[in-house]
């Protein structure tokens, strides 16, 4: 781990030589609140922001895109081009760092995201280390996504005066080194740069959940008739998918555009809260209840991504699900809930669903 | 291939849903290339009968509130193979409907004056109440985008897909802050979506002009605006602006709290 000093008026230029070699993302105010955009110019940038609306995830798989155009006629087909920069991604805090990761192994089983690898696969990241909590309803301390970690270039961590950076891969070495603006760490910066450290470690130290267990404790708890108590507060909006970090489902919609002369095929963020999203051909509908569709993300986010990719849960606690949804719906409460189910509990439901002839999920 | 006929015709409402395909400004010159359009009073100088074209599609603008209209639209039904209820008005009876809630004569005293002997009008009912409709686009005035979509896609005989989400889901992903937390009241959360959110990118909270979503959470929606300070009658008046008679009684008592 190689650290360099960054004073503070050396972040602007630093902003201006990534922005002419990489199209320049970071966190910029609007309307009232701060968004990851694509920043002209890198004044505009907000690096005393709290959290985003919508996480970074929108730079490598943006809510709507084209995947391909085909003519009608010749039935040509054509991947429209990515702008040829690739893109830098600066500012980034430890929750969305750890969402990116989350998002780069459900982007890369196989068969891999072309189109997400492409926007991906050369991007730059800068991450920005919390020191403190930006709003009441994270819980990053909760599910330990509150240390850098994930896929960065650079991480920032502010002490007096400026910036400790960590600088990781060839990459990062390389933009460090041709810029010019970085100075050696002194002893007194590390020194700060630890007691920074250690103030996030005291500053995040809240409840944490029992991570071990967490994804067989909510698979127990499937038959929990608590479930239907928790959708008396969701809309099934699908509010909390659209600002997940983690969240990767996306619809594939053909359209015809262009007076018919082409057909585009678009995919869209989708959401497993929306009411047809588990609809089949005949009518078919998986997960007709509210209470079906709620559980379900609930055991996306804890236990059935994590049990794939061999994590403890997929949730980066990034707490943007419960401050947009209306019923304070919040992850965290049912992880902390299915602990309280009780095996016996379990038991006798699964007895009396075998006992009906009833299956269990899976 | 062959072009669509395709005709739009209007009843009760301010025939600014027509306008929408005009609207179409960059895509208008497409649009025509793919479809005849054989009746469009507010765009042509046609000057022959109104509702004696056969049509491929009929869109239809407005509400249903004459005996006229009634008779009108069952012609336009019988010459046309598909039936469009264009806008609001058409798919839920929309702003004019909120005169059902009111006693009729009263209504039209307040309106015609001394000529309310002239005027004969019967309850404001949406286009599916009087005839069979195939498709709906919603909204007050529909959105431009989505009726390029849909005509292109009925052109090249695609099925149409219905936008599902409600508008709460269309608001997060044009990352605006939410009207609550602004400290207003929106009906988004049980709203049907494919506007994008247009009224919360502006700062207006949602008043429901595409309908209810399906499977709306009623009780809740009626829980948070109570907490935000609306109380049945204004829940009740934020509703009938276009879903004074969209909404199934029941379900109206959920939402409002009172019969």
């Amino acid at each position: 781990m190689r650290l360099l000093f960054l004073p503070e008026n050396h972040v602007l230029p630093l902003a201006r030589l990534l922005a002419a070699r990489y199209r320049f993302w970071g966190p910029a105010a609007k309307g009232g609140a701060f968004v990851f955009e694509e920043i002209a110019d890198v004044s505009r940038l907000r690096l005393d922001y709290s959290t985003t609306l919508l996480p970074p995830k929108q730079a490598f798989l943006p809510p709507r895109e084209i995947l391909a155009r085909i003519d009608i006629e010749t039935h040509e087909c054509r991947s429209p081009a990515r702008p040829g920069k690739p893109i830098a991604l600066f500012g980034v805090h430890p929750c969305d760092l750890h969402g990116l990761a989350h998002l780069d192994l459900a982007m890369g089983e196989p068969p891999a995201d072309a189109p997400y690898w492409r926007a991906r696969k050369d991007a730059f990241i800068v991450g920005l280390a919390c020191v403190q909590r930006c709003m009441p309803e994270s819980f990053c301390d909760s599910v330990e996504s509150h240390r850098a970690g994930g896929p960065f270039d650079w991480m920032f961590t502010p002490v007096a005066g400026g910036y400790v950076v960590e600088l990781r891969g060839e990459a990062g070495e390389r933009e460090a080194s041709e810029s010019g603006l970085f100075e050696v760490a002194g002893e007194s910066w590390k020194k700060n740069y630890d007691e920074t450290r250690d103030r996030i470690e005291k500053t995040f130290s809240g409840r944490r959940l029992n991570l071990a267990s967490l994804s067989s404790d909510l698979e127990r708890s499937f038959q929990d008739g608590w479930w239907e108590k928790l959708a008396d507060r969701c809309f099934s909006c699908g509010a909390c998918t659209a600002v997940c970090p983690t969240c990767v489902c996306f619809d594939v919609q053909d359209e015809i555009a262009e007076g018919c002369r082409m057909a585009e095929r678009c995919r869209s963020w989708d959401s497993c809260l929306i009411r047809n999203f588990a609809e089949v051909a005949g009518g078919e509908n998986f997960r007709k209840l509210r209470s079906e569709r709620l559980r379900h993300r609930m055991m996306r986010q804890g236990a059935y991504l994590a049990g794939r990719f061999g994590l403890p849960v997929f949730c980066v606690g990034c707490g943007r699900c419960p401050h947009a949804c209306l019923g304070k719906i919040s992850p965290l409460e049912a992880f902390e809930h299915s602990r309280k189910f009780p095996i016996r509990r379990y038991a006798q439901r699964l007895v009396e669903h075998i006992k009906n002839g009833v299956t269990r999920h899976e | 291939m062959k072009k669509l006929r395709i005709a739009f015709y209007s009843f009760t409402s301010c025939e600014g849903c027509q306008l929408s395909l005009l609207e179409c400004e960059d895509q208008i010159l497409d649009i025509v290339g793919a479809v005849e359009i054989v009746r469009f009073r507010e765009a042509s100088s046609f000057k022959g009968g109104e509702f004696d074209a056969d049509a491929d599609v009929s869109f239809i603008e407005g509400s249903i509130s004459t005996a006229h209209d009634e008779a009108a639209l069952q012609t336009v039904r019988m010459r046309s193979k598909k039936i469009v209820a264009f806008g609001a008005c058409a798919d839920l009876g929309g702003v004019n409907a909120i005169r059902n809630r009111q006693d009729a004569e009263v209504v039209k005293e307040r309106v015609y004056g001394k000529y309310v002997k002239w005027i004969h009008t019967s309850a404001v009912r949406p286009v599916s109440a009087v005839v069979h409709v195939d498709y709906a686009l919603h909204g007050c005035p529909v959105d431009k985008d989505e009726l390029a979509r849909f005509l292109f896609g009925l052109v090249a005989g695609r099925r149409w897909a219905e936008p599902v989400a409600p508008v709460c889901f269309e608001c997060k992903l044009r990352q605006n802050v939410c009207i609550f937390h602004k400290g207003g009241t929106c009906l988004g959360p049980i709203v049907r979506g494919g506007c994008r959110a247009i009224c919360p990118a502006y700062g207006s909270g949602c008043d429901g002009c595409r309908g209810l979503a399906p499977d709306p959470n009623l009780p809740l929606m009626r829980r948070i605006l109570r907490d935000h300070g609306l109380g049945p009658d204004e829940i009740g008046r934020r509703l009938d602006l276009f879903n004074a008679s969209a909404v199934p009684d029941a379900m109206r008592r959920e939402l409002t709290g009172r019969a």
